[in-house]
């Protein structure tokens, strides 16, 4: 069992990455499984100001009192000293200066930057939300004066119209069933991603090492049968990705409140198969002779891309059709279908479903097909 | 009369088009320190790998130890220890791990398993460098940790496939002792190098390789006495005239002159005494004469002689 044992001694050397990631995965999804009451809302950002107006007039006054019902406004004087110091402590996010003759450029329509001083961080997402604020401002007063409106009635209406609330509707996700809830399943959403990333960089490197060309071939020369190799290889692998696999499925049942149920059962088994796919890429990748640098740059680009593209960071629906036709190339795809169809959000049919599962399973083959044929070439290439 | 430990009989491997082993034939006797010498392309890595069943063989047959040699033939890899010129080990495990992997691909009793490292390590001289990881090693370090890892389980037969590639001078002369020192252990050792100074200061019989065949086979004194040079002789002296050319060609032995860079070359075959006779024709015409080296034929030369061409490439 020597192969078998130099396997976890290699894996220890590179299991830190998994246990972060996985560390990582678990406290996130446990936070969006517990902070979450089921229903989406929206509520409009409100920043801290400090106003200091120098015009004291009828616009100034207003403009000030339609900025209080959007934000918070707060009195900190008018000390440069003390101004710049909120700001650095962040108490206040944007500071308004609005400078004598606001009014009346304001009346005749001749407005200039110059009126408008602030005091601000620099490249802040506030100043920038501010200055969009108050040039819809001003430009909705010349518009209401322009369609006839007396000035103090433009005031006004600005005002009004400019606080009406922006009404905002969510897509309607009435999916999750009562054994497995649309929060829960975000869990086995995420998964595709951490599973990928844990295989490349534990099992991927582990099994680069040990195809390495000049230990391999050193490993063929010896007394050791090539089956005995391959074989305390495959079982070590083996007890590794089942390892991974039931720690997620153990997190997963406590995250589930106890043994799962029903159609999360299917979720279970949609994981097993996926946990199959990520080993069967990273078992490809390792095949390839690349360098623990270049394998780091891969987990990246493979995990990250098939998710964006798959629609495991984003759901599938939003996604448009020229990226789904692509992502049906990719294994990823088939798991968020499958993951999909138990959480209700396609409607349920084993034979479908069966169906995702079994071209995760034809990746799988395809891959390891692909691992035999490049490892075959490389070592005719090697003794050649 | 000692064993013969390797036969390599009527050896052919073919790659497409390119024979790249052409009825080859080799007999190594137990206790031989026998270098494979030839220029890179010649054939050497293709028998040692055909010697350990790595690439199966168009034509011919080996035995080693007695026993035909196949792919499945356990017991007799068993007996064989293989040093690569790359260092192969694991960047992951420490020396002694590193050592107890390779060692337990043969060894399967873990009692046994340790004495053998143990005595490797020693071997090698790596006892205060155990819990190293390779990467912390020198350049020597690593060099001996990769033959710790050839050897621990201490085989009968020793295959050196060209370790000292890149190997600093001072490293090199330790893996040479090193090599010779197994050998008085009792193993057999098949080194293979394109550098003809070490395998004409380890090993005690040579065949020489070209193009898939082998064009010379002996102790170094008889490959020495295959070729008809003996001895050249080079004189630094100013360019001498065409009568002291011919004066010089006329002398008993001398089959070839030349002059080039400032200096004349004589090539002599056989005879005593043809420094003393030259340097007195050249006295006698009052030439002035520089430095004078005389040098006894090299595997080089041997080699040169017998194919026509240079045994190593320029940059080495």
């Amino acid at each position: 069992m020597q192969v078998f044992k130099a396997f976890f001694m290699i894996l220890k050397k590179n299991i830190k990455t998994a246990v972060i990631f996985t560390v990582i995965f678990v406290a996130i999804s446990f936070g969006i499984a517990t902070s979450s009451d089921g229903k989406d809302s929206f509520v409009e950002s409100r920043i801290t100001i400090a106003v200091i107006d120098e015009d004291s007039s009828e616009a100034s006054k207003a403009l000030t009192a339609f900025f209080a019902k959007k934000h918070e406004i707060k009195d900190i004087g008018t000390d440069k000293e003390k101004l710049t110091e909120e700001l650095y402590w962040g108490t206040v996010d944007y500071v308004l200066i609005i400078r004598n003759g606001f009014n009346d450029a304001l009346e005749k329509g001749e407005i200039s930057r110059d009126l408008l001083g602030e005091y601000k961080v620099r490249e802040s997402y506030s100043a920038a939300y501010m200055r969009t604020e108050l040039n819809e401002y001003v430009k909705t007063v010349e518009a209401c004066t322009a369609s006839g409106k007396s000035y103090s009635e433009a005031l006004t209406s600005a005002a009004e119209a400019l606080s009406r609330d922006t009404e905002v509707t969510f897509a309607e996700d009435k999916s999750g069933t009562a054994d497995y809830s649309k929060d829960f399943s975000v869990y086995f959403q995420y998964m595709p991603y951490i599973l990928i990333s844990v295989m490349l960089s534990t099992l991927g490197i582990v099994l680069s090492s040990l195809n390495k060309k000049d230990v391999r071939y050193r490993t063929e020369c010896s007394s050791l049968s090539p089956r005995s190799s391959t074989l305390q290889i495959f079982a070590a692998s083996a007890v590794f990705v089942l390892v991974i696999w039931l720690i997620y499925m153990i997190a997963g049942a406590v995250m589930y409140g106890g043994i799962y149920k029903g159609v999360s059962w299917y979720a279970v088994l949609n994981s097993l198969i996926f946990t199959l796919v990520s080993a069967s890429i990273a078992i490809f990748i390792s095949s390839l002779d690349v360098e623990e640098n270049v394998f780091s740059i891969l987990t990246q680009i493979i995990g990250l891309g098939m998710s964006f593209l798959c629609g495991v960071f984003v759901p599938l629906s939003i996604l448009s059709e020229g990226v789904q036709t692509v992502s049906r190339f990719l294994p990823a795809y088939w798991y968020i279908k499958a993951n999909d169809m138990i959480v209700g959000r396609e409607t349920f049919d084993g034979a479908k479903l069966a169906g995702y599962m079994g071209i995760q399973l034809a990746f799988v083959a395809v891959l390891l097909l692909l691992t035999l044929v490049v490892r075959r070439s490389r070592r005719q290439e090697a003794l050649s | 009369m000692a064993d013969t430990v390797v036969r390599i009989d009527s050896l052919v491997k073919r790659y497409k088009d390119l024979i790249a082993l052409d009825h080859l034939s080799l007999e190594i006797k137990e206790g031989e320190v026998f270098g494979l010498l030839g220029p890179n392309g010649s054939g050497k890595t293709t028998t040692i790998n055909c010697l350990l069943s790595l690439l199966a063989f168009d034509k011919g047959e080996i035995e080693i130890f007695g026993r035909k040699m196949t792919p499945t033939a356990y017991d007799i890899k068993r007996e064989i220890g293989i040093i690569m010129q790359n260092v192969a080990v694991f960047e992951e495990l420490n020396v002694y791990d590193n050592i107890n992997y390779f060692c337990g691909l043969y060894i399967t009793d873990k009692e046994q398993r340790k004495q053998y490292v143990e005595d490797a390590v020693r071997f090698v001289g790596l006892e205060d460098f155990r819990k190293f990881y390779p990467r912390k090693l020198s350049g020597g370090l690593l060099r001996r940790l990769n033959i710790a890892c050839g050897i621990a389980h201490k085989p009968k037969l020793i295959i050196l496939d060209e370790p000292t590639v890149a190997v600093d001078p001072q490293s090199r002369n330790r893996i040479l002792e090193g090599i010779e020192e197994l050998n008085r252990n009792g193993a057999t050792i098949i080194y293979t190098s394109h550098y003809m100074e070490e395998v004409e200061q380890i090993c005690t019989r040579i065949a020489i390789m070209d193009k898939g065949h082998k064009v010379a086979e002996g102790t170094k004194e008889e490959l020495k006495k295959m070729i008809k040079n003996t001895e050249t002789i080079s004189i630094e002296v100013k360019e001498p005239s065409g009568e002291i050319m011919d004066q010089v060609g006329s002398q008993p032995h001398v089959y070839l002159t030349e002059y080039t860079d400032g200096k004349l070359k004589v090539y002599c075959s056989g005879g005593k005494h043809n420094l003393i006779r030259i340097l007195g024709v050249l006295q006698e015409h009052d030439m002035h004469i520089g430095r004078v080296y005389s040098e006894l034929p090299t595997l080089n030369d041997v080699f040169l002689e017998i194919t026509g061409k240079a045994l190593r490439d320029k940059e080495d």
